[in-house]
């Protein structure tokens, strides 16, 4: 049995901020040996953004790059350079996985499309994540994450259920676009990887991150590509669709089926309100669901949200506290999963962290390290992979090839 | 080479709703050959939600299970029955992935744990998809996608940049929740796969819907454990943070750094900005970004939101429309890529579905079936696998058992 399930994968990424660095977290976070190429001198963009520890901005300090690059070797190489790209191709031919987002425009100039490079690695993987795709009219369009959830069409949709029509689209909190792409490109590399094994031939895998986006609203645009309806955040008169506010933070109660409706009302202690025919059936409480909020809001104003949120559950109900990042790194449910992992890193010093979602019964993901110093793992990979002695690696870094 | 990526994979699907089923359509989108298994008569839940077509409520013409249950296979099993469970296990020997996503007590009574099931078949992975994952203080908890999102933390960054932070926290749009919990638990699922063939042993995958939240999230969390800082929704200085209102929609514009700054201050007219040292530096930028978001809110007004799209791409500035159902499925990007496929379905008729997002070079995703009707693949299951003849088969719907 492995150590850990993707423990003979070999990955090289050549990515940068948020979403390529994302995807090959989640294979290092499952044991794959990710070595993560940055651009020497100044590292990926990612080191440059905060949150830093103490606020204090440091490139090897930022809260940013530290959790999308544990686990993960790092090395410099300077790719512009035609002896850089002579070095990448060398670590190209002892890899399995190339996951790269450059514009298709770049590749191309430096001579790295997919074409060239099975040519010296027919088993390789290579996936590009972009923010149109390789192929149509928009393939070198550029895009960061907030450009892209709104031409993804979610933003269209945020706020849901906004009281004030006018107000303009937003889009969902932190960077979860780039994250949500980041993990559709890790299943694709996979399903490559693991069709590689079985037949010993690679392939290219072309990700569109609009695309992702758009397999995720789902229903809206299927809506409109087989009806002809625009749907939008407009306010609909829907049962408990936002959260209600406590005494100390808001909740996310829902009563969805007939069984959940009358324990709720049961909970309540039978409000008179509650027993009017229009409330009798689903349907009928979604469409009334503004006659029925009110009540609901009165109800919840004196709990406390965590302790309504055990006592509902007693009853089965689903409800949720809105959690905090506060709640959330107190909370017992996450000490008990272990989801948080102290790391030790030489800049940063003792961190707590995010770990997986996941966990697996015969191979347990673990926070082997910290993300890399820019370059830490220089001499490993040019000397331990390639044969470079360590004068090579001194002439390399004078040339600022590394 | 096979067809498909996963063309030798055996799924079995136990799962209802959004969440599991988003997992396993992955799966089968990919090539696994996954059999869906429903209650007989009622089926999966989402049969019953819409959007139907034309608005008219009808089991099999559910938009939201169309979509969710592409190229599966779909039994009926009713596995609260003795006789449902042992032909459960029967269909467990000869599958490589069991995926399910009842709460652990369910599971339990139903003899369907790992432990029980590891001794029929010791390669089976089996992923189980709860909201609080199978340990810890929560785990028969429950929750509906509304619920996980706010749970996860995420509901409480939104909507961000808010000008009312009194206003009670949201969350994302459509049913996205659950399905980046789908796509976390199909990535552990394959990453598990991938170790099974290379090792010949199963294991049991647990998935946690708030912990996969809260990897999303990354940085407000992780801001807290580093500084104990807790980020809100609320505005903060930032620079063109928000969707700004064109003749025709919005436009979601971005200016990082100098290089973008300068261009950008050019395009919108107003050349001295490119040049003004009060503005020469994106920390200057953020501090006097009320008068910048002013002066392009007027500007954008006069403009289309995708003429300037097109425009300011070709100054290699990243922008993207807000984008509205409609826009996407017109868009000549998608068009270009294929994005849509037009599936048969013999109650539902001829639709447009979104594919993937994704593009394998050597096993493309270009075999599409439509969702299976309830019960659809008894026979071929139950006979064609399973060694049942059809009398037996009968007797079995008789007694309600399929």
């Amino acid at each position: 049995m492995s150590e850990q399930a993707l423990s003979h994968l070999k990955v090289l990424e050549l990515c940068n901020f948020v979403c390529g660095p994302y995807c090959t977290k989640l294979l290092a976070d499952l044991g794959a040996e990710v070595i993560k190429i940055e651009p020497p001198g100044v590292g990926d963009e990612a080191r440059r953004r905060g949150p830093f520890l103490n606020d204090f901005p440091h490139p090897e300090r930022s809260g940013l790059f530290l959790y999308l690059n544990t686990n993960k070797s790092g090395i410099t190489l300077d790719i512009k350079t035609s002896k850089g790209r002579d070095i990448l191709r060398e670590l190209i031919k002892q890899t399995d996985i190339l996951v790269e987002d450059n514009p298709p425009q770049v590749m191309k100039e430096l001579g790295l499309t997919y074409q060239e490079l099975k040519k010296i690695n027919p088993r390789l993987v290579m996936t590009s994540i972009t923010p149109f795709g390789q192929t149509g009219p928009y393939r070198d369009y550029k895009a960061h994450e907030m450009n892209l959830h709104h031409a993804g069409g979610e933003g269209y949709l945020l706020p849901t259920q906004s009281p004030d029509l006018t107000r303009e689209p937003v889009k969902a909190g932190g960077l979860v676009g780039d994250c949500i792409c980041g993990l559709s490109s890790a299943i694709a590399t996979l399903a490559g990887a693991y069709n590689l094994n079985e037949t010993g031939v690679g392939q290219y895998i072309d990700v569109s991150k609009q695309d992702v986006l758009m397999t995720m609203v789902l229903l809206e645009i299927a809506m409109y590509a087989n009806m002809g309806i625009v749907r939008n955040r407009l306010e609909r008169p829907l049962l408990m669709p936002i959260p209600m506010e406590c005494q100390d933070g808001y909740i996310m109660i829902s009563a969805l089926t007939d069984r959940e409706w009358q324990d709720l009302v049961k909970f309540m202690g039978n409000p008179s309100w509650a027993s009017d025919e229009m409330f009798s059936h689903w349907l009928f409480r979604h469409t009334n669901g503004d006659k029925i909020n009110p009540h609901i809001r009165e109800f919840v104003k004196p709990y406390k949200k965590e302790e309504l949120f055990q006592q509902l559950q007693e009853k089965t109900l689903a409800a949720a506290p809105v959690n905090t990042s506060e709640d959330l790194v107190h909370s017992a449910q996450m000490e008990s999963r272990g989801f948080f992992a102290e790391v030790e890193h030489p800049e940063a010093g003792k961190l707590r962290q995010p770990t997986v979602p996941y966990k697996f019964s015969n191979t347990p993901s673990k926070v082997k390290r910290a993300a890399p110093l820019l370059g830490q793992h220089n001499e490993s990979v040019y000397c331990g992979w390639l044969g470079y002695s360590k004068e090579e690696l001194v002439k390399l870094k004078e040339s600022g090839t590394i | 080479m096979p067809n498909q990526a996963l063309s030798h994979l055996k799924v079995l699907e136990l799962c209802n709703f959004v969440c599991g089923p988003y997992c396993t359509k992955l799966l089968a989108d990919l090539g696994a050959e996954v059999i869906k298994v429903e209650p007989p008569g009622v089926g999966d839940e989402a049969r019953q939600r819409g959007p139907f077509l034309n608005d008219i409520p009808h089991t099999e013409r559910s938009g939201l299970f169309l979509y969710l249950n592409t190229n599966k296979l779909g039994i009926t099993l009713d596995v609260k029955t003795r006789t449902g469970q042992s032909i459960l296990k029967e269909l467990i020997k000869q599958a490589d992935i069991f995926v399910e996503d009842n709460l652990p007590e369910t599971t339990a009574e139903l003899g369907l744990t790992y432990a029980e099931l590891k001794k029929i078949n010791p390669h089976l992975v089996m992923t189980s998809i709860t909201p609080f994952g199978q340990i810890g203080p929560y785990r028969n908890y429950k929750a509906f996608e509304l619920n996980s999102v706010h749970a996860g933390g995420e509901g409480y960054m939104m909507p961000i940049e808010s000008t009312f932070p009194t206003r009670e926290p949201v969350k994302g749009g459509g049913l996205i929740g659950d399905c980046m919990c789908g796509l976390s638990a199909s990535l552990a699922t394959l990453a598990a796969s991938y170790d099974m063939k290379a090792t010949g042993m199963g294991q049991h995958v647990d998935v946690s819907k708030q912990d996969v939240l809260m990897t999303m999230v990354g940085l407000e969390v992780a801001m807290f454990t580093y500084s104990g800082t807790v980020r809100t929704r609320h505005k903060r200085k930032a620079m063109l943070a928000t969707p700004k209102e064109c003749q025709d929609g919005y436009i979601m514009m971005s200016a990082f750094g100098d290089r973008d700054w300068q261009v950008f201050a050019r395009f919108i007219g107003k050349d001295s900005w490119a040049e003004e040292e009060r503005l020469n530096t994106s920390m200057k930028r953020w501090e006097n970004s009320d008068e910048i978001d002013q002066y392009v809110e007027t500007w954008v007004k006069k403009h289309k939101k995708h003429d300037l799209f097109h425009q300011l791409q070709a100054n290699a500035l990243a922008e993207a429309p807000v984008n509205t159902s409609e826009d996407l499925v017109k868009s000549p990007q998608l068009k270009s890529r294929g994005f849509f496929v037009e599936i048969d379905h013999p109650k539902a008729g001829k639709l447009n579905y979104p594919s993937v997002s994704y593009n394998l070079s050597g096993t493309p995703c270009n075999t599409w079936r439509a969702a299976p009707l309830l019960g659809q693949h008894n026979e071929f299951v139950y006979c064609g696998r399973l060694g049942y003849d059809k009398q037996a088969l009968v007797k079995m719907l008789e007694a309600g058992v399929i």
